[in-house]
């Protein structure tokens, strides 16, 4: 008994000490984020106080330098990948490690949300919309084949607030698509798996009358391709776990190309294990992002805006996908059939939707994005 | 602050246990504990440490004069017990139920009235009660009358139980506040107790929050069938983990502190074979408060059958309200109520007849009263009572039997459900109790720094009965 407690007391005081004697982290490489190390009170120590500033304050600063906390949250994560135990709410808080790939990224966490879907975000895409409206009525005057207007939305009937406003209103939601059997995402993330990428590109191409030039799911993503560092930590842990993961890796070939804001990306790259930048993490992103969290297999590119280009496509057709992180996993369907294929993650990337489709002669412009609030409801109206 | 918490953890806790050992004399050390809960309690919320304190000191002066009074003046003893208890249930009414009055009068009236800008103080529910039944106490001479203020608030303010109970009636540690002995064996029980119920919180509670949270709460569209029953299951498991987690973590600092006689609050209350048997393993001080101050002063069972009823329906109904000033709450106490009411003048023989189907319907019925004990958004009760009961058809549109999100969820958690189901039992106890003691000690360490690594990580660690 006295063991037990000397052994408790003796934790308690290490971690305690570590305080007193360890110089503060300033930043954590796993989160990705500035640690607290100090205070800063809006008013005098006293005021602090009373408001509870100070106790939150001290909260945080022990809450950030605790003793080992990088080792700490792995074990915690290794933990809960072990019992199967998922916690929405912190394991989207830090990174993973290569071999923690049990991930259950939240996108129920309205903060990074917030972030990442602004008002301004519906604002401009509505925005787009009317202009893609009024260009639709111009259109045979400046972009020649432009015809369609496509919204795919995983949710709700958002879709219907832009798409109504298109020439030709076409709204699928992937709920009614899809069978049980193929959920549109894996372990709650949000992203769809790219076998419901593919129901979902098998639906716009249709649409486009381009259903005659639909290939084989095993034309665009490659299952025995598989690489255990690309793609979903989350989906290799089910397949660990003898449950359906999405596995598969994109199939470029010869004579496709991609660009990431005007270079040429290597392909082999696509194959490289990439940092997860979790949910708490968004707000250290820079513009430019798009899918650097990876949670399928999709196209991995630090960059909101690439385009694949490819010199064997079946048709002399340009088609520009506007959207969120949805448009990393779909584009890869598109370049088989599509001279090229360009995707702005409109989050990030505020181009003047107008000229860069003069610019690069685009032909379709399909916005593809996920909706999963009612709040954004209310910004699309707000917006409209 | 909370148990769960690096401040507590590292540094209220050990600071405040070094300044009590190092203090030799019980009469000092229950100055350092006095003075260690008013800083527990005045962390977050320094304001209303004045109100507890005047909250004691009008209990304390109460029962000075109700002791003094009691044998010549006894009608003025009983004005005075009437008039205490009224005092800390104006206070309590004030602060928990004020808003919730004007909200009703408004509604029912249609008039305008604004709301004040009050906040509830966190444990007000505790203390109150803590101090009505102390008063009650000293008038029906079930215990000594404590003359020492400081003292007094020692016993109400004590930070293990202060915020989210057991709740301690004065006569269980009334001799222990004045002479404890501090064993080794005592403090190593405690330290064993809270690692246990530090674990439970952390590590069960929080996940089946953060499922349920997911499903219900946070849920940016209609809930499923399937998953809407899958979130009640894991706040089912949540409630208790999370609230038999603090008592566990009170009773073993309790021990640690010397007091070997904090009440337990909870019995595996998910073993019940009828909800009767559920009240007495859960919450179990709460209910022996409403039982000895409310059930029993009206006539309990030895009344006529009408009366009976009557009795019941107040004293659950008042459980449902104490848990919070929303119609769900009373309508929860009274769900309960019913139930009871029809269990013992029906069904009593045959479920003690019938263990099996006594279980399922026990845990069901559990089950459902979570749904409506949580339902505290507006349109929320009808909302789950027509998804859980009827698949949305009265009500709503009909739900899904399981959407896609959903799914996520159950697919990912349904390994929890069989922990859930093992922890609410008393195997896992019965085993490690078997086991040797340094294997237990091994097991405690592990546990403790696997809940310190959860304790980090987590962002999400709120406390269920602390809103209470």
């Amino acid at each position: 008994m006295k063991i037990r407690i000397t052994i408790f007391f003796t934790m308690i005081i290490l971690i305690s000490g570590s305080y007193v004697i360890n110089d503060f982290n300033e930043v954590s490489n796993q989160e990705n984020r500035t640690l607290k190390t100090s205070f800063e009170f809006q008013d005098d120590f006293k005021t602090a106080v009373l408001d509870g500033e100070f106790q939150d304050q001290l909260e945080e600063i022990m809450s950030d330098q605790i003793l080992g906390r990088a080792n700490q949250m792995e074990l915690q994560s290794r933990i809960s990948n072990i019992f199967g135990l998922h916690n929405t709410f912190t394991d989207g808080q830090y990174k993973y490690n290569e071999q923690t790939i049990l991930t259950l990224e939240s996108y129920l966490d309205t903060s990074f949300l917030t972030d990442m879907y602004t008002q301004d975000y519906f604002n401009q895409v509505t925005e787009i919309t009317n202009n893609i409206e009024e260009a639709g009525a111009d259109f045979s005057i400046y972009y020649g084949n432009l015809e369609n207007y496509y919204c795919i939305i995983q949710y709700q009937d958002v879709c219907s607030n832009i798409s109504a406003q298109s020439i030709n209103e076409n709204f699928y939601n992937a709920n009614e698509i899809l069978d049980n059997d193929e959920y549109a995402f894996v372990g709650g993330d949000h992203h769809f798996t790219m076998e419901a990428q593919y129901e979902m590109f098998k639906e716009i191409m249709k649409n486009l009358d381009l259903g005659n030039y639909i290939l084989s799911f095993d034309n665009y993503y490659d299952k025995s391709n598989s690489k255990d560092v690309v793609g979903s930590r989350e989906s290799l842990a089910k397949n660990k776990f003898g449950m359906r993961g999405v596995e598969y890796a994109p199939v470029f070939d010869n004579g496709m190309t991609m660009y990431e804001n005007g270079q040429e990306y290597d392909v082999d790259e696509l194959y490289e294990f990439k940092d997860t930048i979790t949910s708490a993490d968004r707000n250290y992103l820079t513009p430019g992002y798009c899918g650097e969290n990876a949670n399928e297999r999709r196209i991995e590119t630090d960059s909101g805006q690439f385009y694949m280009k490819n010199d064997k496509a079946a048709l002399d057709e340009r088609v520009l996908l506007i959207g969120d992180s949805q448009i990393c996993g779909v584009a890869p369907f598109f370049y088989k059939t599509f001279e090229q294929v360009h995707t702005m993650d409109y989050r990030y990337q505020k181009i003047d939707v107008e000229q860069y489709v003069r610019d690069n002669d685009i032909d379709h412009v399909i916005y593809y994005g996920t909706k999963p609030f009612d709040t954004f409801d209310v910004w699309f109206e707000e917006a409209k | 602050m909370v148990f769960t918490s690096n401040v507590f953890m590292f540094l209220f806790f050990p600071i405040c246990i070094a300044l009590y050992y190092l203090i030799p004399s019980i009469k000092w050390k229950n100055y350092v504990l006095l003075v260690a809960s008013l800083v527990f309690y005045a962390w977050g919320e320094p304001a209303y440490i004045i109100l507890l304190i005047l909250t004691t000191l009008s209990g304390y002066v109460h029962s000075i004069y109700i002791s003094k009074s009691i044998e010549s003046k006894p009608k003025l003893a009983k004005y005075l017990v009437f008039q205490s208890v009224g005092i800390s249930l104006l206070i309590l009414g004030y602060f928990k139920y004020a808003n919730f009055l004007i909200d009703n009068v408004n509604l029912v009236l249609n008039t305008n009235i604004s709301e004040l800008d009050v906040g509830l103080p966190i444990g007000i529910s505790f203390y109150t009660f803590q101090i009505a039944s102390y008063i009650i106490d000293v008038y029906r001479r079930e215990v000594k009358v404590e003359r020492n203020f400081m003292t007094m608030t020692m016993y109400v303010a004590m930070f293990p139980q202060l915020i989210a109970g057991p709740i301690v009636r004065y006569q269980e540690i009334a001799e222990e506040v004045h002479d404890r002995v501090h064993s080794v064996t005592l403090f190593s029980q405690g330290i064993e107790r809270f690692i246990l119920g530090f674990a439970k919180k952390l590590i069960l509670a929080n996940t089946a929050g953060a499922v349920y949270n997911s499903i219900w709460i946070t849920n940016g569209h209609d809930v499923s069938f399937i998953g809407g029953w899958f979130g009640v299951i894991m706040y089912t498991f949540q409630i208790y983990f999370d609230f038999s987690a603090y008592s566990d973590m009170a009773i073993g600092l309790s021990n640690m502190f010397g007091f070997n006689s904090f009440p337990e609050n909870f019995n595996y209350p998910y073993l019940a074979t009828s909800i009767s048997d559920f009240w007495r393993r859960w919450h179990m001080t709460l209910g022996r408060f409403f039982k000895d101050y409310v059930y029993f002063p009206l006539g309990g069972n030895r009344v006529s059958q009408a009366k009976w009823i009557r009795n019941m329906f107040i004293v659950w109904g008042l459980t449902g309200f104490w848990h919070g000033s929303q119609w769900n709450f009373i309508i929860w106490g009274l769900y309960f109520g019913v139930i009871l009411t029809v269990e013992k003048l029906y069904l009593t023989s045959f479920l003690e007849k019938h263990k099996i189907f006594s279980r399922i319907y026990s845990l069901v019925l559990i089950t459902l009263s979570w749904a409506i004990f949580d339902a505290t958004l507006s349109g929320d009760l009808s909302y789950r009572l027509s998804l859980l009961l009827t698949g949305g058809y009265i009500t709503n549109e009909p739900a899904q039997l399981l959407t896609l999100y959903d799914y996520s969820f159950v697919i990912q958690n349904i390994f929890f459900v069989f922990i859930g189901v093992m922890f609410s039992t008393k195997l896992p106890i019965t085993q490690y109790n078997k086991l040797p003691e340094w294997i237990k000690t091994i097991i405690l360490i592990i546990m403790f720094v696997v809940a310190t690594s959860f304790m980090t990580a987590s962002t999400f660690n709120p406390f269920i009965y602390f809103r209470f």
